[in-house]
C-alpha cells in the first residue's frame, strides 16, 4: 500500500487555516521577485519535456532543454524563447496552446504563468550556465544541492528562552521554533496518561492497573526512566516494533501476485527474526548489513550453518518479501520474475534511502536526480541475487536447514516408505480386477464378459472398434479407475447389507428351531428345569443344577453349537457370515495403505526451510538497461554502482565481482555503502520513522519519500542531530527510544487545539498529538484487557479463514467443495497477538482490516487512520468484540466480586487506565441498572442464560457495559 | 466511467436519515455508499485520497493510483439494465423434466442410448434411456412449452426468454458453477455481482450493492466463492443477508442486544464520548468517531427497512406464496430481493440450499419437491416486478450450472432413477432489462445431450448481459499490475443478438 497519511484527519481540517507556520526551509514559498530558470522554470521542464528534450535517447525536434541558452539557441524550427515575449516564443506559445506536451497531462495554468512571467521578465539565469555538458542527465546545482543529499551534519543545540522545559537537545531544537512562532511547550501529562502513552508505543498493549498504580506511587526521582528501561526489556517492545518495520518491508505470508495468492510456509522465520532483532536491539548498522546481504556476510552457499549464521541467512527474507508470481504456473514468467525485482528495489528504495526509485525505472526520474541508467546500476547490485534469467522459483530457492545426519535419517524412512507404495501399487491393481469381475458379473451377460474384459484390460491407444463399441454400452465397466473405485463401493455396501440381513434372519430361525427341536426331544419335566437353570447366574446353581447343566451341554442353542444340532445350518450361517465380512469396500482398503504410507514417512526429521536470498557461485548475469522499461527491449549492459547524487557526499565502488567471496559481494559492498555512517539518506530515514511512530507524523511528514514531491523537514536541524546521534551511539534505537520518550516534547500533555486555527497538523508539536490505536494494538489491547490474550511468541502463523459468510477470520479452513464444515478448535492460538496472525494477502483478517491494517503490495511506508461508520458497526456487532466483552465482564466478576461499584472500578481502570469519577460511577450504576432490568425482560436474555448458566441478565449486562468501554473514544485513542 | 449524481430508484431516505447524513458531513466525513464491511472504510478512504491529491501542490500521475468506490457510474454506452435478481439454482435443474421436451425419448424410453454420453458418475451409469415421467405443455400467446412440473411459471412466459441451448462443458458443479458465477472454471476471479457494481456502484448509499441471499439450509457447492470479488477491491464483494436473524452481520447485534438493549448501551457510550470530547475540544475526529455510530444506527434502521416485509400487502403475500408452508421461505426472500433492487441495490442473487437440484437418483420424486418450492415466487417475483414498472430495467435469471442427461442414472427401481449431470445442453430463462418476451432460444438435439443450434456458452450470455448492462464485454476490465483482467477473459464471448428485445 502507498503511503497514504492520516487523510482523514487531514481533510477534517481542510477548511481551517492552513499550517501558519510552514517548515522552517520550506521551498515553496516564493523566494524572490525574479523568476529563474534553475528555480522555477527547470523543475516544470524536468517533469514535463526533458524527457524527449534532451535527456532522452533521442532529442525530438532537435531541441534540447536542459539549459536555458540551449532553449534560447532552439531547435530544428528555430529559438524557442524570444527573450520579453512569451507570446512570440514557441516554448509559451505550445505549451499554452496544448500542443505540448504530447499526451493527456498538460501543463497547469500556474506552470504556464511561471513560463510566461520567466520570459518576460527576459528569461534570466541564476548564474553563468556551464560551457557543455555530457549526454543525458544533467543535474544542476540546485538539485545536487537538495537538502536530503548534503551530507548529515551535527547541528548545535540551541539556546533557548524556556530553559527549564528542556531536558534533552530535542527539546531544545523544538522549543528554539514554538519560541520564534510564539508558542511553547504544554506542560507534562499526568502519570496516568504517561504511562498508557509510553506502554501503548512501545509495547502496543496497555498497561495493567497494578503497573500504573506502581508508577504512580514511584516518588523516586528518574522514575519515568525506569519505566521506559522496565518496558524496553518486556519481549511484548519486539513485536511492537518489529511490526512497525515488517509494514515497511511489506512481510507477508502468501505469494500475491496471482489470483490463487499461494500460502508462504517458512516467511515467519524472517518475521521472527525481525521481533528478535529489535528485542535484542541489533545495532540498525548490523540489521540493515543482515537484511541485505546476510548470506554474504557468512559466505553462504556452504553446507552446516551455526544458529547465527542461520539468522542472518533469515534476515534476507527482507528481499523476498514483495508479491512474487514466480512459483505459479499460469504467469507469464519473464513479467513476473522482472516484477519481483522491481518490487524489492522499491521496498529498498522507500525503506531504507527515502526515495522514489521506481519511478526511474521506465524514464528518468521526473523530479528526482535518479537518471533511468541509475536505476538500472541499482538493480545490477542484486542481480546476480535474482538472475532472471536462471530464475529460481520460490520453492526451489527455500534452503533447507537439514543437517547430514537429519538427511540419512529422512532417507532411511524414504526407503521404508517405498515399501508400502508398493504394496498400494499391488493391492490396487488386485481391487481393481476384482471391481471388475464383479461389474461384469452383475451387469453383462455371460457371453459378452469375456470380450469386455478383454476391452477393458486393452491400453486405450489399442482398443478396437469392437472394444470400443462394448464398452460404451457398459459405461460402468469403462470407468472403472483407481480414482473412482470408491464409486462402486456403493454397490458393495448394499449388497453387504442384503447379506447380511439374510444371515441375520436365518440365524434366528435357525436357531429357535434347534432349540425347540432339542427340547422336545428330552422329558418334559428334565427341559423344564434346564431352561430354569439357564435363568440363574452360574454362581449361585446348586450342584444338583450343575450336574443336570453339564449332562446337557448343548442344551441352550447358540451359533457357536449349532452345528452339533443342525451341522448343515450352521455351515450355511459360517458361510454368509464369510460372505459379509468379505463384502469389504475397496476405496477404504486403499485409503489404510496410502495412510500407512504418510506415517511412516512423518518419521522423517522435520526439515525447516528458509526464503532466503543468495547467489549462485560463479553465475554472474548482466544487467541491461531496459529501454522504457521494458525487458524485452535489453540495450547497454550496466554495471553496478551506488546512486551518484546522494553518494556526492560520500562514494562507494561496487564490485562486478568481489574476488576474494565466493559470491560477487555486490550486496555486501552496498550494505556497508548505505550503513557506513556517511550516507545522506539511510540514518534520516530511519529516526525519522521511529519518530513517526511516536508522534504519529514524521519530522519529513513523507516518511517514503524524501525527494522533491517529499514533503520538507519540518525541524530540519532536529532530524539531522538525531540522525548523527543515533549512528554515534551505535545505531541502537533502545537508546533513541529513551531519549526521545524522556524528553519533555513526549512528555507533555494532550494538545489543547488553539483558537486561532494555528498550526493544525501539530508539526510543531506544542503539545502531544491524538492518535488513535493502530489495528493490532487496538485487537491485541481487547484481548489484553478481556484477560484472553496469549503470549506466545514465534512460529508458524496463525491461520486465517473464510467464515460462512465469506469475512476473513482466525481458523483453520476447514471446506467440502469450497463449504464451510465444522469449526476447528484453535486451543488458544485465536487470541495470539496480531504479529502472529498470517498475513495472507487475499485474506485481510476482517479486524485489523477495519481500522487500516495495511495491504501489502509491495509494502506500507505510512497507515491512515480513518473513522467510518464499519468500524463502529464493527464495535457494537462483531463476533469478535462481543466474545472479547464477555470474556472481559467475567474477569471483572472474578477479580472485583459481586459488588458492583467495585465491578466498574475494576473495568474502569482495566480499559482507561484511570479511575471513574462519582460522576461516572454514578452513571456507570445507572446503565448496569437499566441494562440489567432491560436484558430481565428480555425472552432472548433468558434463553441465554438458559443454556449457560453464567449468562445471568447481570453478567450480560456488565458484558454490555464492558463493551462500551472498549468502544468509546477514551479506549480507542492515546492522549 | 463516469461518476454521475444518484438517481435513486425510489427515494427511500427518510427525513432524520438524510439530516443524520448532513450531521455526519458537518462533522466532517464523507457521503457513504453500501456497507458490505469495507465498502465504507474503503471509499472514504478513497474519497480522502482523492481530496489529497487534489490538495498536493505537485500531482504525481505515475504514482497515482485508482480509486474504487460504490458510487453510481455510468456505462460504456445507454444501458436498457440497471439492476438484476439471479435466482440461481444450483445442483443442475433436469432441462429435460422441465423446460426442453423430448418426444423421442419419451417413445425409446428403456432402450438403449446409441450417441456419445458423457458422464459424470460412471458407477451408476447406464445407457438405458429415460423419456421425461413429467407432461409438457403449450402456454401463453407465445406457446411455450413447459412440463407441468411449472405450473407457475406458465403463466409468466410471455414476459420471460427461455435459453434451451447453454452450454459450459466442463462436467462438474464446481467448475461449471465458476463458469457462470465468475467466468471461467477457475476460482479467485470475481463473480458476476461484483463485475456489475465495480462497473456500475450502488444506487443507494444505505444498503449494500451487491446482496448475496443464502438459503437456512447447506451453502451451495463453492460456497462464499459464488459472491466473492477476487482479484476486485474487496468492497465489490457480494454482502451476505442471512434467512434470519442477525440478517446482516456486524450489521445487527445479537438477539438479546437488539432494539432497547443496544439504544441503551449507545446512549451511555455517546455520554462517554461526550465527556471525553469535553475534555478535547475541538478534536474533530473523536467528532466524526461519535457521529459514526449515528450513523451506523441510520444504516441498521434501512436494513430492517429493506428486509421488513410486514408492510406487503395480502395480494403481494398470496402472489409470492407465503400463505404455503412450501413456498414460504423461499418467497420471502424473492420478495426481499424485489424490495432490494426496489431501494437501489444493483445485484441480488437469491439461492437454493446445496445440491437441491442435483438429482442422480430418485429424481420422481426429488424434482416436484425442488419446483415446489421456487416455482410460485420465482413466477411471481416477475409478475411483482411488471406490475410495479421494474421489470423494464431489472433483469431477472433463473437457472444453475447444468442440465441433466438423457440416461438413467442408478438403475434400481423406477422410485430410485435420477439422471447424471450434463453441462454440454441445459436450460435456463432470463426476464426483464432488455431481453426478449415470450420468445425460446436455441435446441438441444432430439435426445437433449447436446445444445446444437444457436449454442449459448456461459462467456456469451455474460456477453450479452454486459451489453444490456451497457458495457462492451471486450473493453469491461480491471487494469491490476500489467495485466488487464475481466469477466469475459478473452474467451471470445458473442453478443446474442436474438435475446435482445
Amino acid at each position: 500500500m502507498r503511503s497514504t497519511p492520516a487523510m482523514v484527519a487531514a481533510l477534517l481540517l481542510a477548511s481551517a487555516p492552513l499550517l501558519a507556520a510552514a517548515p522552517d526551509d520550506s521551498s515553496d514559498k516564493a523566494a524572490s521577485d525574479t523568476i529563474s530558470f534553475e528555480q522555477h522554470v527547470r523543475p516544470i521542464l524536468k517533469a514535463h519535456c526533458l524527457e524527449c528534450h534532451g535527456e532522452g535517447e533521442e532529442t525530438e525536434g532537435g531541441l534540447d532543454m536542459r539549459l536555458s541558452r540551449f532553449i534560447l539557441a532552439g531547435g530544428d524550427s528555430g529559438a524557442g524563447v524570444v527573450k520579453g515575449n512569451p507570446e512570440e516564443s514557441p516554448l509559451y506559445e505550445r505549451t499554452h496552446s496544448e500542443e505540448m506536451p504530447p499526451g493527456d497531462t498538460k501543463l497547469t495554468a500556474k506552470e504556464l504563468a511561471t513560463i510566461r512571467d520567466w520570459i518576460a521578465t527576459g528569461a534570466t539565469t541564476l548564474r553563468a550556465e556551464p560551457e557543455s555538458i555530457p549526454d543525458g542527465v544533467y543535474v544542476p546545482e540546485e538539485e545536487r544541492n537538495f537538502w536530503s543529499f548534503t551530507a548529515i551534519g551535527k547541528p548545535a543545540v540551541p539556546k533557548v528562552k524556556a530553559q527549564d522545559r528542556v531536558r534533552s537537545p530535542i527539546d531544545a531544537f523544538l522549543l528554539r521554533r514554538l519560541e520564534r512562532e510564539g508558542m511553547s511547550f504544554s506542560a507534562d501529562a499526568d502519570r496516568r496518561t504517561y504511562i498508557r502513552r509510553a506502554t501503548l508505543d512501545l509495547t502496543g498493549l496497555p498497561p495493567t492497573p497494578e503497573e500504573v498504580q506502581q508508577f504512580i506511587e514511584d516518588k523516586q526521582p528518574k522514575a519515568v526512566e525506569r519505566l521506559i528501561d522496565r518496558l524496553l526489556e518486556t519481549p511484548e517492545y519486539g513485536e511492537r516494533w518489529g511490526r512497525h518495520w515488517l509494514d515497511v518491508v511489506g512481510y507477508a505470508d502468501s505469494e500475491g501476485y496471482t489470483i490463487d495468492d499461494p500460502v508462504r510456509d517458512n516467511a515467519y522465520h524472517y518475521r521472527d527474526y525481525v521481533i528478535r532483532a529489535f528485542g535484542d536491539d541489533m545495532p540498525f548498522e548490523r540489521f540493515i548489513r543482515e537484511q541485505i546481504a546476510g548470506d554474504e556476510l557468512i559466505g553462504y552457499p556452504k553446507k552446516s550453518m551455526s544458529e547465527d549464521e542461520t539468522a542472518r541467512l533469515i534476515a534476507t527474507g527482507f528481499m523476498r518479501m514483495v508479491p512474487d508470481g514466480t512459483g505459479s504456473g499460469d504467469v507469464d514468467q519473464p513479467i513476473a520474475r522482472n516484477q519481483v525485482m522491481a518490487d524489492a528495489i522499491q521496498v529498498v528504495g522507500s525503506s531504507l534511502l527515502g526515495l522514489t526509485l521506481n519511478c526511474a525505472q521506465c524514464h528518468n526520474h521526473r523530479y528526482d536526480p535518479i537518471p533511468q541508467t541509475e536505476y538500472y546500476q541499482i538493480r545490477a547490485i542484486f542481480e546476480p541475487a535474482y538472475d532472471w534469467k536462471n530464475w529460481r522459483n520460490p520453492k526451489s530457492r527455500l534452503v533447507s536447514l537439514y543437517t547430514d545426519d537429519d538427511r540419512k535419517k529422512a532417507a532411511d524412512v524414504e526407503a521404508e516408505a517405498k515399501k508400502v507404495d508398493a504394496e498400494y501399487q499391488k493391492r490396487s491393481d488386485e481391487l481393481i480386477a476384482d471391481a471388475l469381475e464383479d461389474q461384469l458379473v452383475q451387469h453383462v451377460p455371460e457371453e459378452l464378459r469375456d470380450k469386455l474384459r478383454e476391452a477393458y484390460q486393452a491400453a486405450v491407444a489399442k482398443r478396437t472398434d469392437e472394444h470400443k463399441a462394448h464398452l460404451k454400452k457398459y459405461p460402468k465397466i469403462l470407468k472403472i479407475s483407481r480414482g473412482s473405485l470408491y464409486l462402486y463401493d456403493r454397490d458393495i455396501r448394499s449388497k453387504r447389507a442384503a447379506v447380511k440381513k439374510d444371515l441375520d434372519a436365518k440365524k434366528k430361525k435357525y436357531l429357535a428351531e434347534a432349540q425347540n427341536t432339542y427340547l422336545a426331544s428330552l422329558d418334559p419335566d428334565v427341559s423344564k428345569q434346564l431352561l430354569a437353570i439357564e435363568k440363574i447366574p452360574a454362581a449361585k446353581r446348586t450342584d444338583e443344577q450343575k450336574k443336570l447343566r453339564s449332562e446337557h451341554p448343548h442344551a441352550i442353542v447358540t451359533a457357536a453349537n449349532l452345528h452339533e444340532h443342525k451341522a448343515d445350518q450352521a455351515a450355511e450361517l459360517e458361510k454368509l457370515s464369510a460372505d459379509v465380512a468379505g463384502l469389504k469396500e475397496r476405496a477404504p482398503q486403499l485409503e489404510a495403505i496410502s495412510k500407512r504410507a504418510k506415517l511412516v514417512r512423518a518419521k522423517k526429521p522435520k526439515e525447516h526451510f528458509v526464503r532466503a536470498m543468495s547467489e549462485v557461485p560463479g553465475k554472474i548475469p548482466d544487467t541491461f538497461f531496459f529501454s522504457r522499461g521494458d525487458h524485452e527491449s535489453p540495450q547497454q549492459t550496466v554495471a553496478p554502482a551506488v546512486l551518484a547524487v546522494p553518494a556526492s557526499v560520500h562514494s562507494a565502488e561496487i564490485p562486478t565481482n568481489n574476488d576474494k567471496l565466493q559470491t560477487t559481494g555486490r550486496r555486501l559492498a552496498y550494505a556497508n555503502h548505505l550503513t557506513s555512517g556517511k550516507h545522506p539518506l539511510v540514518a534520516r530515514v530511519l529516526v525519522n520513522r521511529f519518530w513517526m511512530h511516536h508522534f504519529g507524523k514524521g519530522i519529513v511528514a513523507t516518511p517514503g519519500d524524501f525527494g522533491l514531491l517529499g514533503e520538507r523537514p519540518s525541524h530540519p536541524e532536529l532530524l539531522d542531530w538525531l540522525a548523527s546521534d543515533f549512528m554515534a551511539g551505535g545505531w541502537r534505537l533502545k537508546r533513541l527510544h529513551k531519549l526521545i520518550m524522556t524528553s519533555t516534547v513526549y512528555r507533555q500533555a494532550l494538545r489543547s487545539i488553539p483558537a486561532d486555527g494555528m498550526d493544525p497538523d501539530n508539526r510543531l508539536l506544542s503539545g502531544m498529538s491524538l492518535r488513535r490505536l493502530e489495528a493490532e494494538t487496538l485487537r491485541d489491547s481487547v484481548l489484553s484487557i478481556s484477560g484472553k490474550l496469549n503470549r506466545k511468541r514465534f512460529g508458524p502463523p496463525v491461520p486465517v479463514m473464510a467464515d460462512r459468510v465469506g469475512q476473513f477470520v482466525i481458523g483453520k479452513e476447514n471446506v467440502n467443495a469450497g463449504r464451510p464444515g465444522a469449526t476447528i478448535d484453535m486451543k488458544g492460538e485465536e487470541f495470539r497477538r496480531s504479529v502472529y496472525v498470517q498475513v495472507r494477502r487475499s485474506r485481510p483478517l476482517a479486524m485489523l482490516d477495519a481500522f487500516d491494517a495495511p495491504r501489502m503490495s509491495p509494502n506500507c511506508e505510512s497507515r491512515p487512520s480513518s473513522t467510518v461508520a464499519p468500524q463502529s458497526l464493527l464495535l457494537m456487532n462483531s463476533e469478535f468484540v462481543l466474545a472479547q466483552s464477555v470474556a472481559f465482564a467475567e474477569r471483572v466478576a472474578k477479580e472485583a466480586g459481586g459488588d458492583r461499584e467495585a465491578q466498574v472500578k475494576r473495568a474502569w481502570t482495566l480499559a482507561f487506565c484511570d479511575n471513574p469519577s462519582p460522576e461516572q460511577l454514578a452513571q456507570a450504576a445507572d446503565f448496569l441498572a437499566k441494562q440489567t432490568k432491560q436484558l430481565n425482560n428480555s425472552a432472548e436474555a433468558k434463553k441465554l442464560a438458559k443454556s449457560d448458566k453464567s449468562k445471568t441478565p447481570e453478567r450480560l449486562a456488565l458484558a454490555s457495559f464492558c463493551q462500551t468501554l472498549l468502544s468509546s473514544n477514551r479506549f480507542l485513542y492515546i492522549d | 466511467m463516469h461518476s454521475k449524481s444518484t438517481t435513486r430508484r425510489q427515494d427511500s431516505s427518510s427525513s432524520h436519515l438524510r439530516s443524520s447524513r448532513r450531521h455526519f458531513l458537518a462533522t466532517g466525513s464523507m457521503s457513504l455508499a453500501g456497507f458490505a464491511l469495507g465498502t465504507l472504510l474503503q471509499n472514504e478512504r478513497l474519497m480522502a485520497e482523492e481530496a489529497k491529491d487534489k490538495k498536493d501542490p505537485a500531482f504525481r500521475p505515475e504514482l497515482q493510483q485508482t480509486s474504487f468506490d460504490t458510487k453510481a457510474k455510468d456505462p460504456h454506452f445507454k444501458a436498457s439494465a440497471d439492476a438484476m435478481i439471479s435466482l440461481w439454482m444450483q445442483g443442475g435443474p433436469s432441462h429435460l423434466d422441465l423446460f426442453d421436451p423430448k418426444p423421442v425419448l419419451t417413445k425409446l424410453n428403456g432402450k438403449t442410448f446409441k450417441g456419445e454420453i458423457k458422464y459424470d458418475n460412471a458407477a451408476d451409469a447406464s445407457s438405458t434411456i429415460l423419456g421425461s415421467p413429467w407432461k409438457f405443455k403449450k402456454h401463453g400467446e407465445c406457446g411455450m412449452e413447459l412440463s407441468e412440473l411449472l405450473p407457475g411459471l406458465a403463466t409468466v412466459v410471455d414476459d420471460i426468454t427461455l435459453i434451451r441451448s447453454m452450454h459450459t462443458g466442463v462436467n462438474n458443479h464446481g467448475q461449471s458453477i465458476r463458469a457462470l458465477q465468475n467466468g471461467r472454471i477457475l476460482g479467485g476471479r470475481p463473480t458476476l455481482g461484483s463485475w456489475l457494481t465495480y462497473g456500475l456502484g450502488c444506487e443507494t448509499d444505505n444498503l449494500p450493492a451487491y446482496v448475496a441471499m443464502i438459503d437456512p439450509g447447506q451453502l451451495p457447492v463453492m460456497g462464499v466463492e459464488n459472491w466473492s470479488n477476487g482479484f476486485l477491491p474487496s468492497i465489490y464483494q457480494g454482502t451476505v443477508v442471512r434467512p434470519q436473524d442477525p440478517r446482516i452481520l456486524n450489521l445487527d447485534p445479537p438477539l438479546h442486544l437488539k432494539g432497547a438493549a443496544q439504544q441503551q448501551a449507545l446512549d451511555y457510550l455517546e455520554k462517554l464520548n461526550q465527556k471525553h470530547l469535553a475534555e478535547r475540544a475541538g478534536y474533530h475526529d473523536l467528532e466524526a468517531r461519535i457521529a459514526s455510530y449515528d450513523l451506523a444506527a441510520h444504516m441498521q434502521l434501512a436494513a430492517k427497512d429493506a428486509v421488513d416485509i410486514s408492510g406487503e400487502t395480502e395480494a403481494t403475500y398470496k402472489m409470492y406464496g407465503l400463505d404455503n408452508p412450501a413456498t414460504k421461505e423461499y418467497g420471502s426472500r424473492c420478495l426481499i430481493a424485489r424490495r432490494l433492487v426496489e431501494r437501489g441495490v444493483r445485484f441480488v442473487q437469491v439461492f437454493t440450499e446445496n445440491q437441491r437440484w442435483d438429482h442422480h437418483h430418485s429424481i420422481r420424486g426429488g424434482l416436484p419437491t425442488a419446483c415446489k418450492k421456487v416455482d410460485v415466487p420465482s413466477a411471481a417475483l416477475v409478475k411483482d416486478l411488471k406490475q410495479r414498472g421494474l421489470l423494464d430495467k431489472t433483469v431477472v435469471h433463473w437457472g444453475g450450472e447444468m442440465g441433466r442427461l438423457p440416461v438413467i442414472q442408478n438403475d434400481k427401481g423406477e422410485s430410485k432413477v435420477g439422471r447424471d449431470h450434463n453441462t454440454y445442453g441445459f436450460s435456463m430463462w432470463v426476464a426483464g432489462g432488455g431481453f426478449k418476451s415470450g420468445y425460446v432460444h436455441g435446441a438441444t438435439d432430439e435426445m437433449g445431450h447436446r445444445a446444437v443450434e444457436d449454442i449459448v456458452h456461459h462467456f456469451d450470455y455474460h456477453t450479452t448481459l454486459l451489453h444490456l448492462f451497457g458495457f462492451d464485454a471486450n473493453r469491461f476490465a480491471f487494469e491490476s499490475g500489467s495485466r488487464s483482467m475481466s469477466l469475459l477473459d478473452n474467451q471470445g464471448g458473442q453478443l446474442v443478438k436474438e435475446l435482445l428485445a
